[in-house]
């Protein structure tokens, strides 16, 4: 087997291991289950609150991703490989471990004064949208500025040497050459949000019809063995996740065309 | 004018230092170097990418240190141009006006003669990417030019050309100045380039200044060996001075002779130097080099003038560009008498000398042939290694 087969065919079982999981979804499918999914008060609820979270999440996280990436990938600073380093912060631990350290912050006096003063996070919608913010936070960094490393800064000074201040310059130059990128991140930043469940579950708990997002929702049906509701709402959970990531990428490809 | 005094600027482990210059309104200054020279980093300071540690840079008498980029009023046109590819040809083109917002009167009227000059009224709905390679160079250089800068900063925007654009951007590049009258900076390696596009050329090698002058002045007389290799200058030969001091009987119309003793020329040779050369202390030991094409091939029925060293040699290596032709002459010099070291012995040396196609279209130079040839010495110059000597005006230093 050359090196090509043997590169096409790992791309190949990559397909067929998720190919295969998501057929095994078949087994149990049940069109009844689903149908009462898409009716059920709670489960709708569920799917509001997930996509109004992961929305507010992802927005949250973009108006410090954008910045912050394109300093990590234009500005030489104190402290900028801790940075760089401390993105695989969410990744490294567990969610469970970051929902677990979410509550520990606010057991302490600063997070009990937030608590009481400003928002309140434990077991509320505020906590949902922290849970998946601070999940998303470092992925999202890391794909922007991947997307702005893209961009060759020699676009940005010679905007500078045309008029423009370094604002303008980002604005006009910077920020549309790397929109294709910037979008392509928020999108998967957010289908990343819509998926958080070990974070969220922690800090938010499982309250039907206050905290219970999709996935939530999802365990919660598996843990009364309710198999076939199950796979209704993980169907729902994909569809809505690959919808947004194949949807971002048509209209990134059609505009790129146009 | 642009004034650059005793600059330094460190970038990672590279350093400039003491860079001085100066470019003078509506000249074209060209800044000569091997890669790695600091050409592109002196360049970077001057439009404030980069900071410098000491020194200063004034254009038109102010101080450019600490003022933002936009504000420094100079065009720029790097290598790979960076047209903005998700705007269209006239978006570019009227980019410097957007972002300025209060357009200078005229801009739009300047734009209009500018894009008509390059030619380029055919292309503003086009894209960037649609262009080829002598239109975006034109297009960028329309709209660095746009906003009427003082000062125009190129860096080896036509690298990637081949001759005959280059030559027709070149072209434009002077019609343009001549009309509008802005200040060039070039940096280059290319030595045509230079020669073409300079009215001044600064040589940098190893993050200094080298040699800062006219063009012919640099081309012509390298103040270093250093220069003289990077200019293409191989002939070169070590020798020391007998009396280079100003005599009133020496040269025409107040010019100089210095006398070197150089075995490998035959012995003493006298040079004149030329006003605003440096001048040599007794004793000091010097190069002395002459460039290839003013190496003449001597023909038996050929006079000798007085003023010709006449050497014998036999070639060594013969070749042909289409252009030219090339010879490297092993050269059996003669004998002399040395009166001041008591030698008599030459050194033999490799001389290259260069040929026009048309001077001698059907002589065939065959390797090991027996020829003579003559260097005449008005066109022989003397140069320090490494460091050139205190100078004044004209050979090292401001035009």
């Amino acid at each position: 087997m050359n090196f090509r087969r043997l590169t096409v065919l790992s791309a190949l079982t990559v397909l067929g291991i998720y190919a295969a999981l998501i057929a095994s979804l078949a087994y149990f499918f049940d069109r009844t289950a689903v149908a009462g999914a898409l009716t059920s008060e709670r489960i709708l609820f569920s799917i509001q609150l997930s996509l109004v979270a992961s929305t507010v999440a992802t927005g949250l996280a973009m108006v410090i991703a954008i910045p912050a990436a394109y300093a990590l990938s234009r500005h030489r600073f104190f402290g900028r490989e801790v940075v760089d380093a401390i993105l695989e912060f969410p990744i490294i631990v567990s969610p469970a471990a970051l929902g677990a350290i979410l509550l520990i912050f606010f057991n302490t006096p600063v997070g009990e004064w937030v608590q009481t003063h400003l928002i309140r996070f434990v077991f509320a919608f505020a906590g949902i949208v922290l849970a998946q913010f601070v999940t998303i936070l470092g992925i999202a960094v890391r794909f922007m500025r991947a997307a702005f490393d893209e961009v060759p800064e020699e676009y940005e000074r010679v905007a500078r040497t045309l008029g423009a201040t370094p604002v303008r310059a980002f604005v006009t130059v910077t920020l549309p050459l790397a929109r294709r990128g910037l979008i392509a991140s928020g999108v998967l930043a957010w289908a990343k949000a819509m998926g958080e469940f070990g974070a969220t579950i922690t800090i938010a708990g499982t309250m039907a019809m206050r905290t219970e997002t999709l996935p939530i929702a999802i365990f919660m049906r598996l843990s009364g063995a309710d198999i076939e509701g199950t796979v209704a709402l993980i169907l729902v959970l994909l569809v809505i996740g690959l919808s947004a990531l194949y949807g971002a990428r048509y209209f990134l490809r059609d505009r790129h065309h146009a | 004018m642009l004034e650059i005094d005793q600059l330094c600027v460190r970038a990672g482990g590279f350093r400039l230092s003491g860079i001085s210059l100066r470019a003078a309104l509506g000249r074209s200054h060209v800044i000569l170097g091997p890669s790695g020279s600091g050409k592109t980093t002196l360049l970077e300071t001057i439009i404030g990418f980069r900071h410098p540690t000491s020194g200063g840079i004034r254009l038109s008498d102010l101080p450019l240190i600490g003022l933002p980029i936009e504000r420094r009023d100079i065009g720029y046109l790097p290598q790979r141009l960076a047209l903005f590819p998700h705007l269209s040809v006239r978006e570019n083109l009227a980019y410097g006006e957007r972002m300025r917002r209060q357009a200078r009167g005229d801009t739009r009227r300047i734009l209009d003669e500018l894009v008509m000059a390059a030619d380029i009224g055919h292309l503003l709905d086009r894209r960037p990417e649609s262009l080829s390679g002598g239109e975006r160079q034109r297009v960028a250089l329309v709209r660095a030019l746009a906003a009427r800068p003082q000062l125009l900063l190129l860096d080896e925007p036509f690298s990637a050309l081949n001759d005959t654009l280059r030559r027709e951007l070149w072209r434009l590049v002077k019609a343009l100045q001549a009309e509008h009258g802005f200040t060039t900076v070039m940096i280059t390696h290319d030595l045509a380039e230079a020669f073409f596009m300079g009215d001044d050329i600064t040589v940098m090698i190893e993050g200094r200044v080298q040699q800062s002058g006219v063009k012919e002045t640099v081309w012509y007389r390298p103040a270093t060996v250093e220069v003289a290799h990077y200019l293409g200058i191989h002939n070169l030969f070590s020798g020391v001075v007998t009396n280079g001091e100003p005599s009133a009987h020496d040269g025409p119309e107040g010019s100089r002779i210095a006398c070197i003793e150089c075995p490998s020329l035959g012995g003493i040779v006298s040079i004149p130097q030329p006003a605003g050369a440096p001048t040599w202390r007794s004793g000091s030991a010097v190069t002395l080099g002459i460039r290839p094409e003013f190496v003449r091939l001597h023909r038996a029925a050929d006079a000798v003038g007085p003023d010709e060293l006449l050497l014998d040699g036999r070639i060594a290596e013969v070749w042909a560009t289409g252009a030219e032709t090339a010879l490297l002459v092993q050269c059996q010099v003669p004998s002399t008498p040395d009166p001041s070291a008591g030698k008599s012995r030459g050194t033999p040396s490799l001389i290259e000398l260069r040929i026009g196609a048309g001077a001698l279209r059907d002589r065939i130079f065959v390797t090991g042939e027996s020829i003579q040839i003559s260097l005449p010495t008005k066109d022989l110059f003397a140069c320090s290694d490494p460091a050139p000597p205190p100078a004044d005006e004209g050979q090292s230093g401001a035009p």
